[in-house]
């Protein structure tokens, strides 16, 4: 049954591409495993980047969330040097009315407003909190190296 | 940082370091540990507990609380006054869910009536939660396998069938997921009476997206009320605690809003103990 759902949401994705983001599998026959791109968003350090990342869909998907990690590194402080992000709908909050499609833009969301206050990395949160030209400048710097 | 450290009374150069460490760890490993650690409690009690069992004499009641605890023992004992039987469901967090969908289907196996109007409750709220801004093809693959369930169940449903199908993880879980999105959709279309009731300063939305829609988040009396108003199902609940009064507190939601009565007939029997829901039968 989650083959299904997962089809669904390829065309979905397919006939309504959200802006900035794409997403499919890497290989056609293995529907499980994706991969997407998110295009750094204009008005945050991480524009005119290109950043890579996997998606794993659990076998009782939609029950479970996808498993979503950056592979590009990225300087932000809700996303670990894993590449583990940190946001609420990919743990707790997941629902089976959400898809690969609102979490993608929920990790946009994420990039231009990061969420200091429940960091994956104290030290870049306390850097974005008390020194945000410090914080922009490694950010835009670890795009251009990574992620351009 | 320094003045936070003199506050707490730790010498600054001790806490400097392990202070670092914890990152270095909490970066790394500590995020994938937990999950893997939650994973492992979940795979635990999953092989522990079915989803529901068979019916149970309500007597085995007495054999889980110490035979001194004098307040568990006299009410197990009221209990057992009026229920015979207790079916367990699984402590996942979706056990009222479980219960309810369960207890619904068993008292109705025969009532071809009464699960047609269900069946035309499940059928609409698709369409209601679409205008509610929610994504058709999420709905409809919820909403095909729960109009499934029904209608094998209408056909040849029988005590044992319904509880194979409620022990398969994902035929249960659909129907889960979907009274769950009853209860959210309920809540949103009844704002202005619920906005009162919550908690937080959340909106409706926000508390059907972080404290109703996701799997395995507990119910309160909030999601119940909305449950059995959206489903038009009255319900019994049993209250069992450790407060100090002998008798046991009785909790009626009715379907309608013409409220409870005396000749209250509640279709689905519940015992409430904290954070748990199981099945009651008098016979």
């Amino acid at each position: 049954m989650a083959l299904n759902r997962i089809s669904k949401e390829l065309q979905d994705l397919q006939r309504e591409p959200p802006a900035n983001v794409s997403a499919g599998p890497i290989h056609s026959s293995d529907m499980y495993n994706w991969q997407a791109t998110i295009l750094g968003p204009s008005d945050s350090p991480y524009q005119s980047g290109v950043f890579f990342l996997a998606i794993t869909f659990p076998s009782d998907y939609p029950f479970k969330p996808p498993h979503i990690h950056f592979t590009t590194k990225i300087y932000h402080p809700n996303i670990n040097t894993n590449g583990s992000i940190c946001l609420d709908i990919l743990r707790s909050n997941w629902s089976p009315a959400l898809t690969i499609s609102k979490v993608l833009l929920s990790i946009c969301s994420l990039l231009c407003d990061p969420n200091p206050d429940d960091p994956l990395v104290p030290e870049i949160a306390r850097q974005y909190k008390h020194d945000r030209d410090g914080y922009n400048a490694t950010a835009r710097n670890w795009t251009k190296k990574y992620a351009t | 940082m320094a003045a936070g450290y003199e506050k707490t009374g730790v010498a600054p150069s001790d806490v400097g370091d392990t202070s670092s460490l914890s990152y270095v760890i909490h970066d790394v490993d500590l995020d994938r540990q937990t999950q893997l650690l939650q994973n492992e409690i979940e795979r635990e009690i999953a092989a522990s507990q079915p989803l529901v069992t068979d019916k149970i004499p309500t007597a085995q009641l007495q054999s889980e609380y110490a035979l001194d605890d004098k307040i568990y023992q006299d009410k197990v004992a009221e209990l057992m006054k009026k229920y015979k039987y207790i079916r367990r469901t699984r402590g996942d967090g979706n056990c009222f869910y479980r219960a309810f969908a369960f207890g619904y289907l068993e008292k109705n196996l025969i009532n071809k009536k009464e699960l047609d109007r269900f069946r035309q409750l499940t059928y609409d709220l698709k369409d209601q939660l679409v205008k509610l801004g929610y994504q058709d093809f999420t709905l409809e693959d919820v909403r095909s396998v729960v109009i499934e369930i029904i209608d094998n169940i209408s056909k040849e449903g029988t005590e044992q069938s319904l509880i194979e199908n409620f022990c398969s993880p994902s035929y249960s879980n659909y129907f889960v997921a979907y009274l769950r999105l009853f209860v959210s959709g309920y809540l949103q279309m009844n704002r202005e009476f619920f906005e009162n009731f919550i908690e937080d300063g959340k909106s409706i939305k926000e508390f059907c997206c972080t404290e109703v829609e996701p799997m395995e988040r507990e119910s309160d009396n909030i999601h119940i009320i909305a449950l059995t108003k959206a489903a038009v199902v009255p319900l019994r609940v049993i209250y069992m605690d450790r407060s100090q009064q002998s008798s046991l507190t009785i909790h009626d939601f009715a379907g309608t809003d013409e409220g409870t009565n005396e000749n209250f007939e509640p279709m689905i029997t519940m015992l409430y103990r904290p954070g748990h829901y199981d099945l009651l039968y008098e016979n």
